[in-house]
C-alpha cells in the first residue's frame, strides 16, 4: 500500500471516529427533535386586515383531514365547541410543539365539551410526515393548502408571506367566536389562557 | 513528502471540523457559575421539600439540595420526545429509590423550560412524575448554556462538600436505557 493510500484511509477513519465519538452524547435517531427549520425571529403578526372579532359568526369551512375524512365546522354545531388552531408551518420551531402540548391536555377539552382542529397551509404529505413525529394526535389535522390558505384568509389570519398566523379561535356550539388569540408567531400561546377561555363557555 | 503533509493536514482539519460541528449540534456547554446561581422556589408539597432536604427554605439553589449528585432534566411539556421519555425518567427515579447506594444521595429535579407552572403541572399529572418539577417560563436556563437548549437535556451535577456545583456529564436527547444511565453515575461507576 502506498503512503498516500494509507493516509487517505487514516483521513476516513479519523472522520468516522470523530463522528462516532460524538453520537452517543448527541443521541441516535429520534432521540432529539431533528429536522426543524428555524426561520429566526419573525414579525409577530403580519396580517393586513383584521376580519373577525369575538361575537362574530365563525366562517364555515370544509377541509380534508390526513385520513381523507371531511372536517367541517357545521358538523360540530349544536354538539361540540370547537378550537380551531392555526399554526404557521410544518417543521418550524414553535409549531412543532404546540400540538404535542394539546395532545397531552385532552382532559381540558373533554371537560369543556370541546374538540380541536389543527390547521396549516401545508400540503397533506408534508403535514402527514410532520405530525407522525408528534405521536398519535387525538384530534384531526386538516390541510388548507389549496386554494392556498383559503380558510386562513376567511378567518383573517393568512399572513402576507403566505403562511398562517399562530391563531386560536374558540367557537361555541352555536358557531359564534367566543375567544380569539392571534398570537405572536414566535411564541407559544399559554395553555392556561386557552383552558380559561374554554371554561368560560356555556355548559 | 509534500503529498504526505497535505494529507496529514487534511486529516487534522477533517477531524477538527467533525468534532466542532457535532459539539455545536449535540451538546450543552454549561456555565456552572450561572447554573449554580439560579434560584428555584421550594416545592409546595412537604414531600417535595423533604425529598430535596429544603426544610424552612422558600428558595433554593441546586447546590443546596441534600444530595451528592443531582440529575437535572431540562424538558418542555410541549416536547414530544420529553413526553415519550417521561416513563424512562420515572423508572430511573424508581431504581434510585430502591438502591441503597443511591437513595438519598442522588436526587432528580426537572425544569420545564419555557413552560408556565400550569403547563408543568399538566406534564406532572399526565405522567405521574414523582420528583419535583419547576417552571422556567422565561427560558432562564438558556443563560447557562452557550448552545441552544434542546429538550430533553440531562445534566448530572455533583455537589462537592464545599457546596460547589460540578457538571459531571451532559446528555442531550433520550436516555432510553435507565440502567445504563444509572451505571454511569459516580456513585455506581466508582471502583469499576
Amino acid at each position: 500500500m502506498s503512503l498516500a493510500k494509507a493516509c487517505l484511509i487514516l483521513v476516513f477513519a479519523g472522520t468516522v471516529a470523530a463522528m462516532g465519538f460524538v453520537s452517543p452524547a448527541a443521541g441516535g435517531e429520534k432521540t432529539i427533535y431533528d429536522g426543524i427549520y428555524d426561520p429566526g425571529k419573525l414579525k409577530p403578526t403580519n396580517t393586513p386586515v383584521k376580519k373577525l372579532n369575538v361575537g362574530d359568526k365563525a366562517p364555515e369551512f370544509e377541509l380534508k383531514d390526513l385520513l381523507g375524512k371531511t372536517v367541517s365546522l357545521r358538523q360540530f354545531l349544536g354538539n361540540k365547541n370547537v378550537v380551531l388552531s392555526f399554526v404557521p408551518a410544518a417543521w418550524t420551531p414553535v409549531c412543532s410543539r404546540q400540538w404535542p402540548g394539546y395532545n397531552i391536555a385532552k382532559e381540558f377539552f373533554d371537560e369543556n365539551d370541546a374538540v380541536i382542529v389543527g390547521i396549516t397551509v401545508d400540503n397533506k404529505p408534508t403535514l402527514y410526515a410532520w405530525t407522525k413525529q408528534m405521536g398519535d394526535l387525538w384530534f384531526p389535522v386538516v390541510s388548507d393548502f389549496w386554494p392556498h390558505g383559503a380558510v386562513a384568509e376567511k378567518y383573517g389570519v393568512l399572513r402576507a408571506d403566505g403562511v398562517a398566523e399562530r391563531a386560536l379561535f374558540v367557537i361555541d356550539k352555536k358557531g359564534i367566536i367566543r375567544y380569539m388569540d392571534v398570537h405572536d408567531i414566535n411564541t407559544m400561546p399559554r395553555l392556561e389562557d386557552l383552558v380559561g377561555a374554554l371554561r368560560k363557555l356555556e355548559k | 513528502m509534500r503529498k504526505l503533509l497535505v494529507l496529514l493536514t487534511a486529516l487534522a482539519i477533517t477531524a477538527g471540523l467533525c468534532t466542532g460541528s457535532a459539539e455545536a449540534s449535540g451538546t450543552f456547554r454549561v456555565n456552572r457559575e450561572i447554573l449554580g446561581r439560579f434560584q428555584f422556589p421550594s416545592p409546595e408539597s412537604d414531600a417535595g421539600k423533604k425529598y430535596l432536604g429544603l426544610a424552612g427554605k422558600e428558595k433554593f439553589t441546586l447546590s443546596q439540595i441534600r444530595a451528592r449528585t443531582v440529575i437535572l432534566e431540562i424538558f418542555s411539556m410541549y416536547c414530544p420526545i420529553c413526553q415519550a421519555e417521561a416513563p424512562t425518567v420515572n423508572e430511573i427515579h424508581r431504581l434510585i429509590e430502591k438502591d441503597v447506594r443511591l437513595k438519598g444521595n442522588v436526587k432528580i429535579v426537572g425544569v420545564g423550560t419555557g413552560n408556565t407552572p400550569f403547563e408543568v403541572d399538566v406534564f406532572r399529572k399526565k405522567y405521574d412524575i414523582p420528583f419535583p418539577l419547576f417552571a422556567d417560563e422565561k427560558f432562564l436556563m438558556q443563560k447557562a448554556s452557550q448552545d441552544k437548549i434542546r429538550t430533553p437535556t440531562f445534566l448530572t451535577l455533583k455537589i462537592e462538600p464545599g457546596k460547589e456545583l460540578v457538571v459531571q456529564s451532559v446528555h442531550v436527547g433520550r436516555l432510553e436505557n435507565p440502567r445504563k444511565f444509572l451505571d454511569s453515575l459516580p456513585e455506581l461507576s466508582k471502583g469499576k
